[in-house]
């Protein structure tokens, strides 16, 4: 058995859908780097990844969380540091920032930023 | 590369056979000071096993809290020496489990655990999907209205429907880490628009209308099957939850 739909209705329904679904839930987090606590950096789960939980350095620069949207520039961290989008250091042709590295972490990509003071 | 001459491949084959069954040895391992050493093979394999079963472990902690971590550990390793990895990719291992654990006496009157596996699959599974970005709702909407029951949608490569007859959506929620709410819902829709998995409850009739468009069926032809469905609803779930990535129609002839 089917149910046979007139255009007029079919169209209705979709505009109807649309409408309902206009705040897409992408982009409602983005990768913010340099404000994770030491080992607390997100990562793709599961196992034989690697990546979560293994930045060694507090705001470690080329660790990211993610944060809702639109906080990562604001939040408050010690030393007057500031974290920085994903979208952002793309913009500007970086893959991280260049601060609170461990010692020996090369430091290509990564954005120059000052020296935190503490 | 040349093949190994017959000798090492037979070698070869032997250690890989041992290595999954510990009723068998490997003749001719020698320590440094060319003493036999079959205790080091069997620390190694004790090792690969371990490591593969607690694979599993992370890939399907859900499971793991209903089955115990014992009976857990056990079907593990009984999976491990029957079905070891195919692939170097770790994050890949475990894609049968779930009809494993289904197979066994044990689980027979818990039908749902299987279920929570499959589940727990899928959303790894959605985790390591391509990006790609998700169907905007007003990209729908500018379709011209005589063309759209020709709309057929490409699912987002993470998206998936998963029928769940037998609970395991509520029974996953509830060993979730954190617990969610549990659904009665037999189907849950598995995406992942941004770098986030999302599942979401799915009716039996929501599921039946969204299992021909995302498997790309045109929308006119889903709608007219959907007896039960409402369409509006589902059709705003599945775009706000990212299901689609894509929208195409045949210009009426």
């Amino acid at each position: 058995m089917t149910k046979p739909w007139t255009l007029t209705a079919l169209a209705g329904a979709v505009a109807a859908a649309a409408a309902m679904a206009t705040s897409p839930v992408e982009a409602a987090n983005e990768k913010c780097f340099g404000v994770s606590l030491a080992g607390d950096n997100d990562c793709a789960a599961g196992p034989g990844t690697t990546c979560a939980g293994t930045s060694t350095v507090d705001y470690q620069g080329n660790a990211w969380s993610l944060v809702p949207e639109g906080t990562c520039a604001t939040t408050e961290l010690p030393g007057g540091r500031h974290g920085a989008t994903e979208a952002n250091l793309k913009a500007e042709g970086f893959t991280g920032l260049d601060r609170d590295l461990p010692a020996g972490t090369a430091t290509t990509g990564l954005k120059p930023v000052p020296e935190p003071s503490a | 590369m040349a093949e190994p001459p017959p000798r090492r491949a037979e070698a070869q084959a032997a250690f890989a056979a041992a290595l999954l069954d510990r009723s068998q040895r490997v003749a001719g391992l020698v320590d440094g000071h060319g003493r036999a050493a079959p205790e080091r093979f069997m620390v190694w394999r004790n090792t690969m096993r371990a490591s593969l079963a607690d694979a599993l472990g992370a890939a399907f902690p859900a499971t793991r809290r209903l089955m115990g971590d014992d009976y857990f550990r056990a079907a593990a390793l009984h999976y491990v020496e029957r079905e070891p990895p195919r692939s170097p990719l770790l994050m890949t291992y475990g894609g049968n489990f779930a009809d494993a654990i289904a197979r066994l006496p044990g689980l027979a009157p818990y039908p749902f655990v299987p279920e929570v596996a499959r589940l727990e699959f899928c959303r790894l599974t959605a985790y390591h999907a391509a990006d790609a970005a998700p169907l905007r709702p007003e990209d729908l909407a500018a379709l011209a209205a005589d063309a759209l029951p020709t709309a057929r949608f490409d699912a987002h490569p993470a998206a998936a429907l998963l029928p769940l007859p037998a609970g395991g959506l509520a029974a996953w929620q509830k060993n979730a880490d954190p617990p969610a709410d549990p659904s009665p819902e037999p189907a849950a829709l598995v995406t992942r628009p941004d770098l986030d998995v999302r599942v979401t409850p799915l009716s039996a009739a929501a599921a039946d209308f969204a299992a021909p468009l995302l498997a790309g069926r045109p929308l006119g032809e889903s709608a007219a099957l959907a007896e039960n469905a409402d369409i509006v609803e589902v059709l705003s779930v599945l775009l706000r939850e990212g299901a689609f990535c894509r929208v195409s129609v045949t210009s009426p002839t």
